[in-house]
C-alpha cells in the first residue's frame, strides 16, 4: 500500500513574526516580594515550554522608552500560536499587570534584489546584546519604479550595510498583514555601529522613498527572570 | 571523495530537485555515535536494498520501479552525483518534520518510524546542494562496502554542474532555514 502524501493542516513554511511590546502597570511594584518571585518563576516557565512549540526571544526595554517595559520576539509558522501565546501571557500574575504598547506582525520571505541575504534569527547563531526594531514605510513612489532602478538603488543599500558585519540583519515583511511594509530588526553587539550603519543609510539614494521607520526601539537580550526583577 | 550510501531513489529525488535534505539516524554499526556528516562534499551512492514504496510519497513512489529498473549489473554501481552538505541540525520534535515534508520522499509514517528507532537520539537534517556528474563513474563493488555502514571511502575526485542555479537553490534553502529556525 502506498501511504498518502503529507496532509497536515499547517502552512508548510510560512514563518510568521511577532513582536510584542509591554508596559508594566506600576502596582506591580507593591507587590510583595514572595509574590513577584513566584510570578517570575511561572512566567519563566511558559516561556521555556512555548519554546517546544514557537521560539520566543525576550527583551527588556526597560528605562530606553516611556511606553514599553518589555518586548517578546515570538516566531511561528502560525499567527494564531501567538495569539495562544499572548493569551497564557495574560492568564499568568505578571499578565494581569501587563499593558501592551506596540505589537508589530510579519511574516519572512527571500529578498528580491538578493537572493544571498538570509535573516540572522534564521541562521544557528546566537541572539546579539542588542537588537534595535522599527517598522519600515517606503512611499508608493518606489515600488511604481522599474524593478531595474529599484534594484540598483538596493544594491548602493546593501553594499553600505555589508560594510557593517557586527549588525546582523533580520528584514521581514508587514505588507497585508500589518500598517508598516517591513518590520527591521537588527541585531549588534555595539550601539555606536549600528548608529554608524544608520547615518550611512541617510545618504543613500533609497532614503528618500522612506516614509517611516518609528518608532525605532533599542531593546536589550535578557533572560525572563532578570527582565521580571529588574521591574522593581 | 568519499561517498555516502543513500537509496538509489533518493539519490534519484536529489539529482532530480525533488528532495534537498537527507534525513539520517545512523546505520547499525554507527548505533552508539549515531550519524554524523563526516564530510562536507561527498559522492552520493545509491543502494538497492531495502527501498519500499510504502516508505514513499504518493508523487515519488511509482519513481522506484524506474529506479529498478535502472540498477546497474549486480556486482557493479553507477554515481552520478555527489553533494555538499549546506546546514546540519539536529531535529527532536515531529512537527518540525512534518513541515519539512515538501523537501524529501519519505512519507510520515516510515519518518515517524526512523523517530521512534533509537528515540533518544534526534534526527540529523542534512540540507544539501547537489551537484550532477559530468560523467558518471563506473565501479565494481567490494564486499567490504555491503552491510549498514553509511560512508564508503572512494577517493576520487570529480567535478559537476549544480542541478540547481543560485536563485532556485537559494529560494529553497531560504524556506528550509525557516522551518528549522523555529525546531526545537
Amino acid at each position: 500500500m502506498v501511504a498518502e502524501a503529507p496532509t497536515s493542516e499547517e502552512p508548510q513554511t510560512a514563518i510568521f513574526l511577532n513582536f510584542s511590546f509591554f508596559r508594566v502597570d506600576p502596582k506591580w511594584r507593591w507587590l510583595n516580594e514572595i509574590g513577584k518571585e513566584e510570578a517570575a518563576k511561572e512566567f519563566s516557565s511558559l516561556i521555556e515550554v512555548a519554546n517546544t512549540k514557537i521560539k520566543v526571544r525576550t527583551y527588556s526595554t526597560l528605562g530606553l522608552r516611556e511606553d514599553s517595559d518589555l518586548m517578546l520576539w515570538m516566531i511561528s509558522n502560525s499567527v494564531e500560536k501567538t495569539q495562544v501565546m499572548t493569551s497564557k501571557i495574560y492568564s499568568t500574575v505578571l499578565g494581569k499587570y501587563l499593558l501592551p504598547s506596540y505589537v508589530f506582525l510579519s511574516a519572512t520571505r527571500p529578498s528580491v534584489y538578493s537572493s544571498k541575504i538570509m535573516p540572522g534569527f534564521m541562521t544557528d547563531e546566537q541572539p546579539l546584546k542588542y537588537c534595535i526594531v522599527y517598522p519600515f514605510v517606503k512611499s508608493r513612489e518606489w515600488y511604481l519604479l522599474p524593478f531595474e532602478e529599484r534594484k540598483k538603488m538596493m544594491e548602493e543599500h546593501i553594499l553600505v550595510g555589508r560594510k557593517f558585519p557586527q549588525v546582523r540583519l533580520n528584514t521581514t515583511y508587514s505588507f497585508g498583514l500589518d500598517d508598516q511594509d517591513f518590520m527591521l530588526a537588527f541585531e549588534t553587539m555595539d550601539l555606536m555601529a549600528f548608529q554608524e550603519l544608520i547615518i550611512q543609510l541617510r545618504e543613500t539614494k533609497v532614503s528618500k522613498y522612506i516614509i517611516r521607520d518609528t518608532p525605532m526601539i533599542v531593546c536589550v537580550y535578557k533572560g525572563v527572570e532578570d527582565i521580571i526583577k529588574s521591574l522593581g | 571523495m568519499q561517498a555516502l550510501k543513500e537509496w538509489a531513489v533518493v539519490c534519484r529525488a536529489l539529482e532530480e530537485g525533488r528532495q534537498v535534505l537527507l534525513l539520517r539516524k545512523g546505520g547499525i554499526l554507527e548505533y552508539r555515535q549515531g550519524f554524523k556528516v563526516r564530510h562536507d562534499r561527498f559522492l552520493l551512492f545509491p543502494t538497492y536494498e531495502h527501498q519500499s514504496k510504502d516508505h514513499l510519497q504518493a508523487d515519488y513512489a511509482n519513481k522506484l520501479d524506474e529506479v529498478l529498473k535502472d540498477q546497474p549489473a549486480t556486482g557493479t554501481n553507477i554515481i552520478s552525483s555527489y553533494a555538499e552538505s549546506i546546514e546540519v541540525r539536529e531535529i527532536t520534535d515531529r512537527a518540525t518534520l512534518r513541515m519539512l515534508a515538501n523537501y524529501h520522499v519519505w512519507n510520515e509514517s516510515y519518518v515517524n518510524a526512523r523517530m521512534d528507532y533509537n528515540p533518544s537520539k534526534p534526527m540529523s537534517v542534512i540540507l544539501l546542494r547537489v551537484f550532477k556528474l559530468e560523467r558518471p563513474i563506473f565501479i565494481e563493488n567490494k564486499p567490504e562496502w555491503i552491510g549498514c555502514r553509511s560512508w564508503i571511502p572512494l577517493d576520487i575526485d570529480v567535478n559537476g554542474r549544480p542541478i540547481m542555479d543560485d536563485l532556485q537553490f537559494n529560494t529553497i534553502a531560504f524556506e528550509v532555514k525557516g522551518v528549522l529556525s523555529i525546531a526545537a
